[in-house]
């Protein structure tokens, strides 16, 4: 089932020398309950098209042209204050750094309590609730935990505690933008498996955005590449990695760095020379 | 023979921080991020050093430079004796400069490590001047080669770093660090923020400025994917001690080390149909303020026996060539 549908989005910014075309008429659908992963290099628009999902782009930045479709509804239609109630309850999302998502002058219980403050008015056994969450995600001594502050515990820890926040709401649809890339191959060994593992129990759809492509493999259902903001592939995870069509897929692969073979292999080694994945210019 | 070859010798190397808010009276309570790390590194080779964030390598790669004062231990470039704290001997403070000549750095952050102020030229060209590398009127022609070698076209050097993109700053500070025209070159996670294109292109950079210029590497990094195929040896550091080292391939083929092993388990899978068995570690790391009597890995190993818990094991030749600090071998 067609759980988020985007069609024909493109989203400029607005800077000093014109503007810059971050995601250029892209479309594809999230189904219930799976993860789709998107890949390409930096500055490819995968970051942009999560964050027009949330509606939290820049003030900057314009949403050109599309409609992004969530139960049927066009989100980019609805009211703020009814987005409000969306996002965090139904769309909740996963950030990159965990010590920049966090408020550093919140402790983390203040911060978890605030998602239940906003979106439900009983605020009874929040407290319980909230240490059962932590519970769930194999946070030792969460009591202890509830009361530090953010710079007191390790990045892998804040990025847990930015999971229960996800989480925490039982959303349809979890954003994660690069939820690993800030941590060690431990410590996101470990968070992948918490991501699994609270996806199918809570049944929510993961859209995953990375350029690991290890991480891919580890995580998605199906996989989607971005070149320049649009999309150059869509297809089933296995299907992706055996047999990938276009070049620039192919050379994604290729450069990763189990095919050294006494040199490393870049893009440009991939029938000539690729263009690294960056934005277009208009004036 | 042997001896010639050995182009750095660090022995005991320790780096030792005062905890805050400790008490003088009694003692300060001490945060050791290195503790007693010896190796030596031959010429022309790669050593490459892993571990997770939090474990010394980064401060052991500074401190080799003398880019912090070291607490104990002794590193010897070539026949000269950079430091040793416990023979109370210390370079001069020109001759470390002369040496610094010969031994340059490469920092994680290319943003960070270049002042935002400077211009390409006068970021290159500094070194350049100091050392007298070069006649005074070849200064410029000179940066431009420099660039050239490392990817970067000329008019590059009127500009500023906020201009480039990360990968061609990365190449900026690759091209800093070899204008000098070092011999060794401590690497401390060079790609660590860069696309795996534009990694690999950084990498083959320093592969082949490493064999026209017969560099040497000390190259520091969490990527076990990249250090696998990029250093010839590798030493796996855990709370300030070297836990293993080895030959690259056979280290990740077959790691000996629980902690090693478990490192190993935690990279991604290459394809979704690859099977792999994980070794979760129980706990997290103690901190280096309160480092486990015993075997230092103790808390979190699995095979931890009583042993473990009272005696610290130290390096020993586990395989031909291969050292492991483990009671199992």
């Amino acid at each position: 089932m067609e759980l988020l549908k985007i069609k024909n989005l493109s989203v400029s910014f607005k800077v000093a020398c014109g503007r810059v075309h971050a995601v250029n008429d892209l479309s594809f659908s999230l189904q219930k309950g799976k993860c789709l992963a998107i890949v390409g290099e930096s500055g490819s628009g995968k970051s942009v098209t999560a964050l027009s999902i949330m509606r939290i782009l820049e003030t900057n930045a314009s949403v050109d042209g599309g409609q992004i479709l969530f139960e049927g509804r066009n989100i980019l239609a609805v009211k703020e204050k009814e987005m409000q109630s969306i996002r965090g309850k139904q769309i909740s999302m996963i950030f990159q750094d965990p010590m920049t998502a966090l408020n550093p002058s919140y402790t983390v219980y203040r911060q978890i309590a605030e998602l239940y403050k906003l979106h439900r008015k009983a605020a009874e056994n929040v407290k319980q609730e909230i240490t059962e969450l932590l519970g769930r995600l194999h946070i030792p001594n969460p009591e202890l935990i509830l009361k530090k502050y953010p710079f007191e515990l390790s990045g892998g820890m804040c990025q847990r505690i930015v999971i229960a926040m996800a989480f925490a709401l039982k959303p349809d649809i979890i954003i994660a933008d690069e939820p690993t890339t800030a941590l060690d191959v431990s410590t996101q060994a470990e968070i992948l498996k918490l991501l699994k593992e609270l996806s199918e129990d809570t049944g929510s759809a993961v859209l995953l955005i990375t350029h690991d492509m290890g991480v891919v493999a580890e995580m998605a259902d199906e996989v989607m590449v971005m070149y320049n903001g649009r999309r150059v592939e869509k297809k089933e995870a296995e299907e992706f990695f055996r047999n990938p069509e276009h070049p620039y897929t192919k050379g994604l692969l290729r450069a990763r760095p189990e095919n050294f073979n006494g040199r490393f292999i870049t893009m440009s080694d991939e029938r000539g020379e690729i263009k690294s994945g960056g934005t277009k210019y208009t004036s | 023979m042997e001896e010639q070859s050995t182009l750095l010798k660090v022995s005991g190397l320790k780096k030792y921080f005062p905890v805050k808010g400790t008490q003088i009276i009694g003692g300060k309570r001490m945060l050791k991020a290195v503790d007693d790390v010896s190796f030596s590194v031959e010429k022309g080779s790669i050593m490459g050093v892993i571990g997770e964030s939090g474990c010394g390598k980064s401060t052991m790669g500074r401190t080799i430079l003398k880019l912090t004062e070291p607490s104990g231990g002794s590193v010897r470039y070539k026949d000269k004796i950079l430091f040793d704290v416990e023979g109370r001997q210390e370079i001069g403070k020109k001759e470390l400069l002369k040496t610094r000549k010969e031994i340059q750095m490469i920092f994680q952050d290319s943003y960070s490590a270049l002042d935002p102020r400077q211009n390409i030229l006068k970021v290159l060209s500094e070194g350049v001047v100091k050392h007298k590398v070069t006649d005074k009127g070849s200064v410029k022609d000179y940066c431009a080669h420099i660039l050239s070698l490392c990817g970067l076209e000329e008019s590059a050097l009127y500009r500023f770093p906020h201009e480039f993109s990360g990968g061609q700053r990365q190449r900026i500070g690759i091209a800093r660090a070899l204008a000098v025209g070092p011999e060794f070159i401590v690497c401390d996670e060079p790609t660590v923020a860069l696309d795996v294109s534009v990694q690999s292109q950084i990498l083959n950079l320093m592969l082949d400025l490493k064999e026209n210029m017969s560099l040497t590497y000390l190259f520091i990094s969490h990527n076990i994917g990249v250090v696998k195929h990029f250093c010839d040896k590798i030493a796996v550091m855990y709370l300030g001690r070297f836990v293993e080292t080895g030959n690259a391939y056979e280290l990740c083929r077959e790691p000996l080390h629980p902690y090693t092993q478990a490192l190993l388990s935690a990279v991604p899978i290459t394809n979704p149909w690859e099977k792999k068995k994980r070794i979760y570690l129980e706990g997290s790391i103690p901190e280096g303020s309160d480092i486990p009597k015993g075997c230092r890995f103790h808390t979190r190993c699995r095979h931890a026996q009583e042993r473990c818990r009272i005696e610290e094991p130290g390096l020993s030749e586990a395989a031909p060539g291969r050292f492991a600090a483990c009671h199992l071998y």
